[in-house]
């Protein structure tokens, strides 16, 4: 990312997603303990640390594909609980992308794209298609429309993972891990992409250790250890002076080869 | 070491394109060598392959080119056989029995009139198949699938026309329920009140229905009916003093035919013994096929005709019967209520000991009076159902606008084991979905009612299940229900096979990487659009070839029905092998039923081969 930082998104003070004490354990394990986390409107947060910190945990949190045992979590002003109604509205509004980008192997581009639009947002098949056209321009591959995941590079497969949660007009991306399972050349046009759409003002919570791009786009930067979040500032201060010596040990580590 | 680095130095200036791969040294020797011969345990392997499959085809050909077609029975094969001058040692096969009896192999003791309406039903089978298996076929040919059942019951059972659409209008009904449920209190209302409603409607309403159509009909044509029926039976008795003229006349023809051969095989015999047969024996071979051929002409005249008369003394029996039944109408409607009041007083009347019994053998306990007692009530109970049931039959005799019904103990052969075997599939296909989707389901009580369910199912014998189908379902259910036995049968061979395919897809589910049902989830779609969209098509995908295993099983384990008195194919093979003439044969039946199952079985894979890879072009 040698691209410079185009920090001009503006950042409300509208909050988006608000984590308060929130504890989760796997049987006995405590995975999440006592996360605090307001997320604003427009905000692009980059969470890092070492594997099995639980970043992936706690976002997957955000959209219920874990469920947390203790503390609350409000998104868009809704509390996630077990209630159906509330995490499916919640699930239709905020997008995610998954490390392995999951998308549906038996279904062409087009219809992997406009698949929740038409079944959950209940809109017409012309129009959903040409929302997904739309977004398969943005991510710049509008060509591959009719192919099928399979026949795609993992580059491609991961932007049409993104232009699909675009489909459903997300107020909130999640991406987990995008560019690990990618080939390093692969892995800018990714993040060009990302990119892209943080300069759109989109708010964004990603798990990645790409701090090329957590210094151009985000406008802060979570570590996490242990289930915990050991420090946060905006990128500058981060990566310059890092104040908890379990950060320094962990920047070195991963800037130092 | 500068040296060396320099020299390793190298820089590609033009890159290579892309060529055509060598062609290949082809050719048949190059073939064979590669795999047939490419080592010393090869050849050796090879030889012998060579070698049992010679024996084999020498071992069979002999017996299957000597086969005789045209034969009245085992005995005559032999004496043809004999006549033939084919080596007792090579024998001969005699498929003259399947010439004899394919027609009872395919549609076992169905009445030979009728062969229309199965002959319909299995053409129609193949055009409501056709859109469910090539889905480039028009979707508008899927209303007529979803019809087909329907339509394919009335056509092969009979009855009524309004019978179906009662049956199709259930489903109707407990739609609109489900809907009406859904709104007023959610979805798990609307299942139960949707299959409440449909099953209020079958048990209770259809029968009422049905019987008051029946009865509405049946007054009105009761007169006409009357006078058809009366000319029917004048008419019916030349017609059968007829049949009976001609069929003595053939069978002297027939004794007279029997005889020439029996002479001319007899000369044959003794031809053969002095061996000076060279100019006679070919002519007394010709002679005897001459013969045989005019006997089977015979005996085939002989059998239409015996067929017409067992036909036309069946609709005298039927229409005497429904003629006095007719008659004995207005007595018997007046009667009713009376029997039916004394039935109930009887019943109130007795001794505190014996009220509930509605057995003789129950009552153990009682003394000799109170049994008196409660014999004359269940004989008077007895007589007013009987009452009851009789113009209750003359009623859907006479008022039924529709086929002739047949019983299902008529169905047989090929017929019975293709309809067991085809609903059994179509039913247990979905339900197998459904077992496995709830053996995953975090609902603690579903998931185990599932497990248990498929546990218990697969751990027990089919022919458990189908003597438990025979005999044990009957008291479970309430008295006076009578379930059909093929019914029955098809009710536990579905619930055998689902448990087997729940446990396939069960496979395909667990191969079904986790991500898959997370983005779904993540996209917001609800549990059934993720299953229906996602899930379910690549899980699907994974298991059609254990799901088309278990279906193939299906269908060649419907042979088990013979053990519960069912005609199935091997079940006709012992009766075609008590008759007279066919005593003794039995390779040629057996063979003869492996190719019919052969035949659909292999079709069956197929199919599935041809789905796997289309599926896999589309995908990949």
């Amino acid at each position: 990312m040698t691209e410079p930082a185009r920090k001009s998104m503006e950042i409300s003070d509208e909050v988006a997603i608000q984590i308060s004490t929130m504890n989760k354990w796997y049987g006995t394990f405590h995975v999440l303990r006592d996360i605090n986390l307001t997320v604003y409107r427009g905000e692009r947060i980059v969470i890092c640390g070492p594997s099995g910190s639980g970043k992936s945990t706690l976002i997957r949190c955000i959209n219920r594909l874990e469920e947390h045992q203790a503390g609350t979590i409000m998104v868009d002003g809704t509390e996630l609980s077990s209630d159906l109604k509330n995490i499916d509205k919640i699930r239709s509004e905020v997008g995610m992308v998954f490390q392995h980008f999951n998308l549906f192997p038996h279904l062409t581009i087009l219809e992997n794209l406009t698949l929740a639009p038409i079944w959950v947002r209940k809109t017409p098949k012309k129009e959903a298609e040409e929302v997904a056209m739309h977004y398969l321009n943005k991510v710049k591959i509008p060509e591959q429309a009719l192919k099928y995941p399979g026949q795609l590079s993992g580059g491609q497969q991961q932007r049409v993972a993104i232009a699909r949660s675009l489909c459903m007009k997300p107020r909130i991306m999640l991406f987990d891990e995008p560019t690990s399972a990618l080939d390093p050349e692969m892995i800018k046009e990714v993040l060009d992409t990302m990119i892209e759409l943080a300069e759109e003002g989109m708010t964004m919570l990603c798990v990645t250790h790409e701090m090329g791009f957590a210094q151009a786009v985000a406008n802060r930067v979570i570590f996490m250890d242990q289930g915990q979040i050991v420090e946060q500032n905006e990128p500058k201060e981060f990566f310059n002076n890092p104040q908890s010596d379990r950060t320094k040990l962990f920047l070195s580590q991963i800037l130092g080869h | 070491m500068a040296d060396i680095a320099a020299s390793l130095t190298y820089v590609r200036d033009t890159m290579i394109p892309q060529a055509a791969p060598p062609t290949r040294e082809a050719g048949l020797v190059k073939w064979v060598r590669e795999n047939l011969f490419s080592s010393w345990l090869n050849v050796i392997l090879t030889a012998l392959a060579i070698f049992v499959v010679y024996k084999i085809f020498w071992g069979v050909y002999p017996w299957l080119s000597n086969s005789i077609w045209n034969a009245g029975s085992l005995t005559e094969c032999r004496e043809i056989l004999a006549v033939n001058g084919v080596d007792p040692k090579e024998g001969g096969a005699c498929f003259a029995v399947i010439r004899d009896r394919w027609v009872q192999f395919i549609f076992g003791f169905y009445p030979s009139e009728l062969y229309w309406r199965p002959i319909l039903a299995f053409a129609l089978f193949f055009v409501a198949l056709g859109p469910v298996l090539f889905p480039n076929m028009s979707r508008k040919m899927l209303a007529f699938t979803a019809i087909y059942p329907f339509l394919a019951v009335w056509l092969i059972w009979g009855g009524a026309f309004w019978s179906p659409l009662l049956v199709l209008a259930g489903f109707a009904i407990g739609y609109v329920a489900f809907i009406y449920g859904t709104r007023l209190g959610g979805p798990a209302l609307g299942v139960i009140g949707g299959v409440a409603v449909a099953l209020i409607w079958w048990l209770v309403l259809t029968p009422l229905i049905g019987e008051g159509l029946n009865r509405a009909v049946g007054s009105a044509r009761l007169d006409s009916a009357i006078t058809t029926l009366t000319d029917r039976t004048a008419a019916l008795a030349p017609e059968m003093a007829a049949i009976e003229a001609q069929m003595e006349a053939l069978e002297a023809q027939i004794e007279q035919e029997v005889a020439v051969k029996d002479l001319l095989v007899a000369g044959a015999a003794a031809q053969i013994e002095t061996l000076i047969s060279a100019v006679v024996l070919p002519w007394i071979r010709t002679a005897v096929a001459a013969s045989i051929d005019a006997l089977t002409g015979l005996r085939a005249q002989n059998n239409d005709l015996a067929i017409a008369l067992f036909q036309t003394q069946k609709e005298s029996t039927e229409v005497r019967t429904l003629l006095s039944s007719i008659t004995a109408l207005p007595d018997l409607e007046t009667n009713l209520p009376d029997l039916q009041m004394s039935a109930a007083e009887l019943r109130a009347e007795l001794p505190a000991a014996v009220a509930e019994f509605t057995t003789l053998d129950a009552a153990t306990a009682a003394t000799s009076e109170e049994k008196a007692a409660l014999r004359t009530t269940l004989t008077a109970e007895a007589a007013a159902i009987s009452a009851e049931k009789t113009i209750r039959l003359t009623y859907a005799a006479v008022g039924r606008i529709g086929l002739k019904p047949v019983e299902s103990s008529e169905i047989g052969g090929f017929m019975l084991a293709f309809i067991i075997g085809v609903s059994g599939i179509t039913l247990s296909l979905p339900l197998g979905i459904l077992l496995a989707l709830g053996r995953q389901s975090h609902l603690f009580i579903i998931q185990k009612v599932c497990v248990g369910f498929i546990e218990i199912i697969r751990g027990v014998p089919l022919i458990v299940w189908l003597f438990t189908a025979q005999l044990l379902l009957n008291y479970f259910l309430p008295k006076g229900t009578n379930f059909d036995l093929m019914l029955r049968v098809i009710i536990m061979v579905t619930l055998f096979s689902s448990a087997y395919i729940a446990e396939v897809v069960r496979g395909g589910l667990a191969a079904l990487p986790k991500g898959q049902l997370e983005a779904a989830d993540a996209m917001g779609l609800n549990y059934w659009q993720a299953m229906q969209l996602i899930v379910l098509p690549q899980a699907l995908k994974i298991s059609i070839p254990g799901i088309v295993n278990s279906f193939i099983g299906l269908f060649k384990d419907t042979t088990l029905v013979t053990f519960i008195g069912m005609y199935d194919p091997i079940g006709l093979v012992a009766t075609t092998r008590a008759s007279t003439e066919w005593n003794g044969v039995y390779w040629e039946l057996y063979i003869f039923v492996g190719l019919l199952f052969f035949a659909f079985c292999f079709s069956m894979g197929r199919y599935s081969l041809h789905l796997e890879r289309k599926l896999r072009r589309e995908n990949r």
